[in-house]
């Protein structure tokens, strides 16, 4: 699994957020506009980290990860008319991949998250000793279980380094309703996984 | 930042794999040699849809016009009504060939003028 140890990164920041970048993008589109696809190349190249690792996280698997972000590829590519400029092309790209993943997802029944340790924490059963790594990978796996509408503001804020307005922008809601979710749904992970997140060695072992 | 903020927030980087991007022109250079989506044929669909609405409310008319015998699931009693009113009868009968016609003329017409020919 092509796992990097490295942490989590600003996906905007991280890829150059500038306005190099921007340029870079909007001339892809107009190139790609004006019938030369193999512009889009630029586009697929700069942007796959982020898309593979969005859609990572909801499904948890590295194969169908990037499977759902290849779909989202074609639907930006087919969807290029429709970006208005006076918008970021990341946040336009996002929002498009967004859908795309969330549709995926609803297809996608039962859900394909394996629980491990987490089944035990739910049954109650709080003797389950589970590694910092273990604990981290049963949060993050949790967060799949959610209702979509809370597990889907869940991962894109913690896409975008929490960033509230980032979130509201690529989820097309607002920040109200963004705030409102996202405090339902910690409540619900909380309540989850609510023997393992109160023991003290987790926050020693990760700080 | 609490626990939850800090795990969720210190995911670990996925790196596509080798090829990724390839596999990705790919399938866009299919889509892109793809012809566009027919369009549904509002301008043939529409005068039809129109015709056959039409032909509907007219039938509706013209079976209120009998007094409502025409509505009557009692078939005798629909046969008495209709050959008591012979002469509306026959204008059903006229109005329900004559939409027909209308509806085959136009039929033909919009084939001719796409340049298909029906095969049979």
């Amino acid at each position: 699994m092509g796992l990097a140890s490295a942490t989590a990164v600003h996906w905007d920041r991280h890829m150059a957020g500038s306005a190099e970048r921007y340029d870079d993008d909007a001339s892809a589109v107009r190139r790609v506009l004006a019938g030369d696809t193999d512009a889009f190349e630029g586009i697929v190249t700069r942007w796959q980290e982020p898309l593979v690792n969005m859609a990572y996280r909801f499904c948890r698997d590295q194969g169908e990860a990037e499977e759902l972000a290849q779909e989202a590829f074609l639907k930006i590519f087919g969807g290029l008319p429709q970006w208005r400029r006076e918008g970021r092309f990341s946040t336009w790209m996002f929002s498009v991949a967004l859908n795309q993943y969330r549709s995926a997802m609803r297809r996608r029944l039962p859900p394909a998250v394996e629980l491990d340790g987490l089944d035990l924490l739910i049954a109650g059963d709080r003797s389950v000793e589970l590694d910092s790594d273990l604990r981290a990978d049963v949060v993050r796996r949790a967060v799949a279980t959610l209702p979509p509408k809370y597990r889907d503001v869940i991962v894109l804020y913690y896409f975008h380094e929490m960033d509230l307005a980032e979130t509201a922008r690529t989820s097309r809601l607002r920040e109200g309703t963004v705030k409102a979710r996202l405090f339902r749904g910690r409540k619900l992970l909380q309540d989850k996984l609510a023997g393992m997140m109160c023991r003290p060695s987790l926050a020693t072992e990760e700080a | 930042m609490d626990d939850l903020d800090r795990i969720l927030t210190n995911e670990p980087v996925v790196r596509p794999t080798n090829g990724f991007t390839a596999r990705v022109m790919e399938r866009v250079r299919e889509e892109a040699e793809m012809p566009p989506p027919i369009e549904f044929p509002w301008a043939r669909f529409l005068p039809g849809f129109v015709t056959c609405l039409s032909l509907i409310f007219a039938t509706f008319m013209i079976l209120g016009w009998t007094g409502g015998a025409g509505m009557n699931i009692d078939t005798q009693s629909w046969i008495d009504a209709a050959d008591t009113n012979l002469g509306h009868a026959i204008g059903l009968a006229g109005t329900a060939i004559l939409g027909s016609l209308i509806v085959a003329a136009m039929a033909f017409r919009s084939i001719g003028r796409s340049g298909a020919s029906p095969t049979i």
